[in-house]
């Protein structure tokens, strides 16, 4: 039997949904504080208007739902799911009044892509856009990379039972500290040290590199911020082909390794652990899941020999390659000439490593390689099974942090996690293929978008259908929450029906 | 038979020729960056017009420099000698429209002296229209729209406040 839910169970929700709201409309300050100083009054106005929508909202949602009850799993969960989509919505209304986008639709679709840290975009004539708009957009990748509920959360509330239950739903399964809150604050620091030490290192490249210093910094910033993050916004409508900047290819693809890597790891490394690195199963199996589908992608490229030069091999092939892997989706070549140039072996390539993405508890979206890690652990368990005797007693181990046992359930959960990505995969490749694009790039745009990737093959374009626009942002929402917040707000909607 | 042959084989030449000679001034008329970015195989190492704004900041390296030409659809990085873009006074950005530029030079797919980037190696270049500041009108109906939301915020507040108060008030009733 279903229960249906009572009245508290709407107002718990409400009021830690009006708490990431208000959340919100404070880190909106940020782009307004900019236009001012700027001297961007129209844009200015605009975020004047989103907070005040924001604040409006939010201080409804908690005033009208006050509770004095810790919420339970399920409302948890659903705060999560929800806050991800409100944070669309009126993220987007900025985007909307800046007249870049050719309707709210294609602004809640940039949104969700920024939010999601995915990259693909609808933006029109970005080269004329305002600064603070165009912060925006790079800006809610960063935080959208932290977590939404968290990043409220960590500064509205201290230190509440109820924080973790949202922290898991942002689809960050382990604390680094025992606390919670303090595990937000030491993403918070570690990010802003390396946001620090990355946009200088940016911001100097760019000088040397003929940026004048107003915008080498607001580049080395805002380029910093999506590649940590794993996003792959970029301020100038060519992304990283802007530059022509080799030196410029190289730190990014540094920080986006960087992105890459478990927080947790990070912690370990920068208090001292240097070892771990090396230990670890996520970094291993990124290592190996590199190395071997580089591989595969290179062979793909040699068949047609695009690009038969080492550094042009490196600064095209490469470069694609492992912005696919992390999942940030910058690009030194244009989205038609995957099409054009690239083979199917080395799309397929690009594929499987956008499908895999890079370590849990870091901004990369898809699968992430500690599940492939332990699905192989599995598999070899199976495989000595059948080999050595019966009688014969083991127990495999892996390194994470710490030595843990393999044990079944951490390959069945690997498993069904692989599983359905897989399946978000085709269902996106498959509305896309209702709609006339071919198989391959089908696939493509849509392990892009449900990866949390941004690479596009081409398809991502204002003019294409708006049910696809709806299915990519569907896809970079569950993608990017690893499904089980997303099922529990269905689970809701549907007990809220069917339920006594 | 053979003569018809031959008439044609005369004629296929004689197009040849005369497709030899006009050949540098195919390209004569500029090709938009969608015509390029498609067809890159076909224009390969040819020497082309291309046309659009300057945008963003010119990346200066030495004696030459980067400038990126926007044609409303893609936007095109152009490798120049710095001394032949000393007359460009706007690029493109929120505040400014970008001086309208035309650009003849080599077009390359894969440029192998630039690590394979999709450029132009531009020969000469020649300013079409001056850019200008931009300016903003100030936006009246959204001025109004805040006020009418600071309204609406500001009665949302003063109606927490009530009801908080009732209900301490029944409390203590
Ligand atoms: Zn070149």
């Amino acid at each position: 039997m279903v229960l249906k839910p009572q009245i508290i169970d709407l107002k718990i929700i409400g009021n830690y949904l009006g708490r990431t709201v208000i959340g919100l409309g404070m880190v909106m300050c940020i782009p307004l504080i900019l236009a001012l100083i700027l001297g961007e009054i129209n844009p200015a106005i605009d975020f004047v208007i989103s907070l005040l929508i924001t604040f409006i909202l939010g201080i409804g949602l908690v005033g009208f739902c006050s509770i004095d009850r810790e919420p339970r799993w399920m409302h948890g969960m659903i705060v999560v799911a929800l806050s991800w989509l409100f944070a669309m919505f009126l993220g987007a209304i900025p985007l909307f009044l800046s007249g870049h986008y050719g309707s709210y639709l294609d602004s809640c679709f940039e949104a969700m892509s920024g939010f999601a840290t995915t990259g693909l975009t609808l933006v029109q004539d970005l080269n004329h856009l305002s600064y603070a708009h165009n912060f925006w957009r790079h800006f809610i990748m960063f935080i959208g990379g932290q977590g939404i509920v968290i990043m409220a959360l960590s500064f509205l509330i201290s230190g509440s039972s109820g924080a973790f239950k949202m922290y898991i739903g942002e689809a960050r399964e382990e604390k680094i500290l025992p606390n919670v809150v303090s595990t937000a604050k030491v993403i918070w620091i570690v990010s802003l040290v390396y946001l620090i030490l990355g946009s200088s290192i940016l911001t100097i490249v760019g000088l040397f590199e003929g940026l004048p210093l107003k915008s080498a910094i607001f580049h080395g910033i805002c380029i910093f911020m999506t590649a940590f993050d794993t996003g792959g916004f970029s301020p100038q409508s060519q992304n990283i082909l802007y530059y022509h900047s080799f030196y410029y290819e190289i730190v990014t693809i540094m920080i986006m390794l960087l992105g890459a890597i478990n927080f947790k790891l990070h912690y370990a490394i920068l208090t001292g652990n240097r070892r771990e690195i090396f230990k670890n199963i996520e970094t291993v199996t990124l290592f190996f899941s590199i190395i071997l589908i580089f591989i595969i992608t290179s062979f793909g490229l040699k068949l047609n020999n695009q690009y038969p030069q080492v550094v042009s091999f490196f600064r095209k092939g490469f470069y694609q390659f492992i912005s696919a892997h992390t999942g940030t989706g910058f690009a030194t070549i244009y989205s038609e000439q995957f099409r054009s140039d690239w083979s199917t072996l080395a799309l397929v390539g690009i594929i499987i490593a956008m499908s895999i993405g890079g370590s849990s508890c870091s901004t990369t979206g898809a699968i992430k390689t500690i599940r492939v890690g332990l699905i192989f652990k599995g598999l070899k368990q199976n495989i000595k099974r059948i080999i050595l005797p019966e009688s014969a007693v083991f127990s495999d181990k892996f390194h994470h942090i710490k030595d843990i046992i393999l044990e079944d359930k951490h390959i069945l959960s690997a498993t069904l996690m692989v599983f359905l990505y897989f399946g978000l995969y085709f269902f996106g490749a498959l509305v896309a293929m209702l709609f006339g694009y071919p198989f391959l790039e089908s696939l493509f745009e849509s392990t892009s978008a449900a990866a949390n990737v941004g690479l596009s093959c081409g398809i991502t374009k204002v003019t294409m259908p708006a049910v696809l626009k709806i299915t990519y942002i569907l896809q970079m929402w569950i993608g990017r929450l690893e499904f089980t917040s997303v099922f529990t707000l269905f689970g809701f909607i549907l007990a809220a029906i069917k339920g006594k | 038979m053979i003569t018809l042959l031959q008439n044609f084989r005369k004629k296929i030449i004689l197009l040849f020729l005369l497709l030899f000679c006009i050949y540098p001034f195919i390209y004569a008329q500029t090709i938009s960056s969608t015509e390029l970015l498609n067809n890159a195989t076909d224009y390969d190492n040819k020497v082309i017009t291309y046309e659009g704004e300057v945008i963003g900041d010119i990346l200066k390296r030495g004696n030459y420099s980067w400038i990126n030409i926007d044609d409303n659809n893609f936007t095109i990085g152009v490798w120049v000698e710095t001394s032949l873009i000393k007359d460009i006074t706007f690029t493109g950005n929120y505040k400014t429209e970008g001086d309208q530029i035309e650009v003849r030079g080599i077009f390359h797919k894969n440029c192998s002296q630039h690590g394979g980037d999709l450029d132009i190696h531009a020969n000469e270049i020649r300013i079409i229209k001056k850019g200008r500041i931009r300016d903003f009108p100030l936006q009246i109906g959204k001025i109004k729209f805040i006020v009418i939301l600071i309204i609406i915020l500001f009665s949302q507040i003063m109606i927490l406040v009530i009801k908080n108060f009732l209900k301490a008030r029944l409390k203590k009733q």
